[in-house]
C-alpha cells in the first residue's frame, strides 16, 4: 500500500515538473509570469492528436512534431509579444491572459465541441517491489524523468545554459559579457513551451484531449513552483514531488475532491512561512 | 482663460446631463436585459475601484473576485437559511469581507511583488474549492436560490436603481478617499516604500485598509450581485472574475480614478454586446486587449496624460510621462 502511494507520487511528480520547470525557467529568465502555459500543453495534445490520429503517423512521431511545432510557436510569440514585457509583473501577466483567450477560441474553432482520445503506444502492466503499475505510466514517469535531466545537465553545463542562468541572474551584466541576453531568453521560452507540449502529448493518451485540457495542469504548475520557489529548477522538482504525495494522500484520506484546496492551503503555508518558497530567488 | 474654460464646462455639463440621462432610461426603453447589462457594468466598477486602493500601494492581489464571492455567499446564506432581512445581510457581507481580508493580508504582506500575486493566488484556489465543495452550505456547483428582494418588490428595474445609487456612493467615497490624506499616501507606498516609511507613514497599516476598504466594498457589491440574481454559484466566482478585474485596470490605467472606471465600462460592455457572435468576441477581446497592452502601457488614462503634456508642452516631443514605477509597471525586485 505505502509503496503503490509513493509509486503513484513519483510518476505523478515527474509530470508536474515538466509543467512546472518550464513554467519556472521562464519566470527565472524572462522575468514573466506565464499564464498562457497551459495552452502550449493543450497543444501538445492537440497537435498529437491531428499527426497520430489524423494523419496516422504514430504516437512517436507525433509527440516529436508536437514539441518541435510548440517550441518554435513559443519561440515567435515570445518575440512578437513576450518581449515587450520582461520584468513587468502585471502587463506580462495580462498579455497572456489576453494570448490564452485568443488561442483557447482558436482552438475552439478548429476542433470543435468534443473531447478526443488519443491511442496509448503501450498497455499491459508490471509490478515492482510490490507496486502495481501500467506500461504507459511508466513510460511517462520515464520520459519525464529523462527529459528533466537533460534540462538539468543542459543549464547546468552547456554553453547556452550557462548563458541563460547568467541572465536569470542579471540580464544587464550577462549582456555586458557578450551574451545575446534577447535570444537567450527566447531560447528559455521555445525550451519551457516544448516541455510543456511534451507534458500534455506524454498525458493525453491516459486521459483526454479537448481546448481546455491545460488549465489544470497550469494551476498545478502554479503551486509546484510557488512552493518550490519562482526560478528554481531544483525547487521545482522537490515541490513536484510534495504535491505529488499530497494529491495521493489527501484522495486517500479526504477524498479527491479536496486535492486541489488543500494543495493550495500548503502553497499559502510554505510562502507565508518562507516568502521566496523553498528555493525561490529574486 | 476664463473665456476659454466656460464654454469648456459648459460643454462637460451638457455631457454628464446627457450621460445621466441615458443611464435613467436605460431600464424604461432597453427593458430587462440592458437593465441586467448595467447592472453589471455598475458593480464591476466598484469591483475595480476597490481593487484600485491596494494596487497603488505597489501590492496586487489575485482574489479581489473571492471577497465578492464572500459578500454574495454571507447575504445570500444569511438571507436564505436564517430569514436575516436583506439590509443587514448586505452589511454583514461587506463587513465579512473585511474581516476576511485583514486576516489574509496579516501573514501575506510578509511577501512582496510576484509572491503576494501568487499567496493570494493560493487563496483564491482554497475559496474555489471550499464554494465548490463545501455543497451542504455552499449548494457548489448546482448552486442556491437566495431571497431575491433588495428593495420594494424586487424588479429588474428597482434593482437596477438600488444599485445605481451604490455605485453612485462608492464613487464619491472612493473619490473623497483619493483627495484624503490616506488617499495620498497610497501611490508613494507604492513607488518609494522605504522613502514612505521614513517619512512616518505606516507601510502595513495602509496597505491593511487599502485592501480592506476594497474587500468590503467587492463584498457589499457581492451581495446585491447575489440579491439581483436570485441565484449564486460556485461557477460565479472563478480566477477569470479577478482576470477581467485586472484587465479593467490596465486597459484604464491605474494611477486616476478615472481610468479604471472607463475601462470597466468599456470591458464590460464590449463584452457584453459582442456576446452574441462567439469565437469573434474571444477573439477581439483579446486582440484589443494585447493591443492596449503593447500599445499603451499606462491605460488610456495615461494616454490622455501623455497627450494632454505633450499639447501644453507645445512641442511634439513626448513630456516625459510618468516614471515607470508610477504606473502599472511592477518590477520583480
Amino acid at each position: 500500500m505505502a509503496a503503490q502511494v509513493i509509486a503513484n507520487s513519483i510518476i505523478l511528480g515527474l509530470t508536474l515538473a515538466l509543467m512546472a520547470i518550464g513554467l519556472t525557467l521562464i519566470f527565472g529568465t524572462l522575468k514573466i509570469v506565464n499564464f498562457a502555459h497551459g495552452e502550449f500543453y493543450m497543444l501538445g495534445g492537440v497537435l498529437l492528436y491531428y499527426v497520430a490520429e489524423s494523419a496516422g503517423l504514430g504516437y512517436w512521431i507525433a509527440a516529436a512534431v508536437s514539441v518541435v511545432a510548440v517550441g518554435m510557436f513559443g519561440w515567435v510569440l515570445e518575440v512578437l509579444v513576450f518581449r515587450r514585457f520582461h520584468g513587468d509583473l502585471i502587463s506580462g501577466c495580462i498579455a497572456a491572459i489576453a494570448l490564452t483567450i485568443g488561442i483557447q477560441s482558436i482552438t475552439w474553432e478548429v476542433w470543435g465541441p468534443r473531447t478526443r482520445g488519443v491511442d496509448s503506444p503501450m498497455s499491459g502492466e508490471h509490478e515492482i517491489l510490490g507496486a502495481i503499475f501500467s506500461s504507459e505510466r511508466l513510460l511517462i514517469a520515464g520520459v519525464s524523468l529523462v527529459t528533466i535531466l537533460a534540462l538539468t545537465w543542459f543549464v547546468k553545463y552547456h554553453r547556452l545554459g550557462r548563458a541563460m542562468r547568467a541572465v536569470s541572474q542579471d540580464s544587464e551584466a550577462a549582456r555586458v559579457q557578450g551574451i545575446p541576453a534577447l535570444k537567450i531568453m527566447a531560447l528559455a521560452f521555445a525550451i519551457a513551451t516544448g516541455l510543456a507540449a511534451l507534458g500534455g502529448a506524454l498525458v493525453a493518451p491516459t486521459t483526454f484531449v479537448n481546448p481546455a485540457m491545460g488549465s489544470t495542469p497550469l494551476t498545478f504548475a502554479f503551486i509546484v513552483v510557488i512552493i518550490g520557489g519562482m526560478g528554481s529548477i531544483a525547487g521545482s522538482l522537490i515541490a513536484s514531488m510534495v504535491i505529488g504525495l499530497q494529491q495521493n494522500l489527501t484522495a486517500l484520506w479526504l477524498g479527491s475532491q479536496w486535492s486541489i484546496g488543500v494543495a493550495f492551503a500548503l502553497a499559502i503555508v510554505v510562502l507565508v512561512i518562507r516568502p521566496k518558497g523553498l528555493m525561490g530567488h529574486d | 482663460m476664463t473665456k476659454a474654460k466656460l464654454p469648456r464646462r459648459a460643454l462637460i455639463g451638457v455631457l454628464a446631463a446627457a450621460l445621466a440621462a441615458i443611464i435613467i432610461m436605460v431600464p424604461f426603453v432597453g427593458g430587462d436585459y440592458y437593465a441586467h447589462i448595467g447592472i453589471l457594468v455598475f458593480l464591476n466598477v466598484v469591483l475595480v475601484l476597490g481593487y484600485r486602493l491596494l494596487s497603488l500601494t505597489g501590492l496586487y492581489s489575485f482574489c479581489h473576485i473571492t471577497f465578492f464571492a464572500i459578500g454574495a455567499y454571507t447575504s445570500g446564506l444569511l438571507s436564505s437559511k436564517l430569514g436575516v432581512p436583506v439590509g443587514l445581510c448586505f452589511l454583514a457581507a461587506g463587513a465579512m469581507a473585511a474581516l476576511v481580508s485583514v486576516l489574509l493580508i496579516l501573514p501575506a504582506a510578509r511577501v512582496r511583488g510576484v509572491y503576494f500575486f501568487l499567496v493570494t493566488f493560493g487563496f483564491l484556489g482554497v475559496m474555489d474549492s471550499v464554494f465548490l465543495h463545501w455543497s451542504s452550505l455552499t449548494g457548489g456547483d448546482a448552486g442556491v436560490l437566495v431571497e431575491a428582494t433588495i428593495i420594494g418588490t424586487g424588479t429588474q428595474t428597482q434593482d437596477y436603481f438600488v444599485i445605481l445609487a451604490f455605485v453612485l456612493i462608492a464613487i464619491l467615497v472612493f473619490y473623497r478617499i483619493d483627495r484624503s490624506r490616506f488617499g495620498r499616501e497610497l501611490a508613494p507606498v507604492g513607488n518609494a516604500e522605504a522613502l514612505a516609511a521614513v517619512s512616518g507613514i505606516n507601510v502595513l497599516k495602509t496597505r491593511v485598509f487599502a485592501f480592506a476598504i476594497g474587500a468590503a466594498f467587492a463584498g457589499l457589491a457581492g451581495s446585491l450581485f447575489a440579491h439581483d440574481a436570485a441565484y449564486i454559484s460556485s461557477n460565479n466566482f472563478g480566477m477569470w472574475g479577478t482576470i477581467y478585474i485586472l484587465v479593467w485596470l490596465a486597459v484604464g490605467g491605474v494611477r486616476r480614478m478615472w481610468g479604471p472606471i472607463v475601462g470597466a465600462v468599456a470591458m464590460t460592455l464590449v463584452a457584453e454586446l459582442l456576446r452574441m457572435s462567439g469565437i469573434w468576441q474571444a477573439l477581439f477581446y483579446s486582440a484589443v486587449l494585447l493591443l492596449v497592452m503593447m500599445a499603451m502601457p499606462q491605460g488610456i488614462a495615461g494616454l490622455a496624460d501623455t497627450i494632454k503634456a505633450r499639447f501644453a508642452k507645445g512641442s511634439g516631443a513626448v513630456a516625459g510621462g510618468p516614471p515607470s514605477a508610477d504606473g502599472l509597471v511592477e518590477g520583480s525586485e
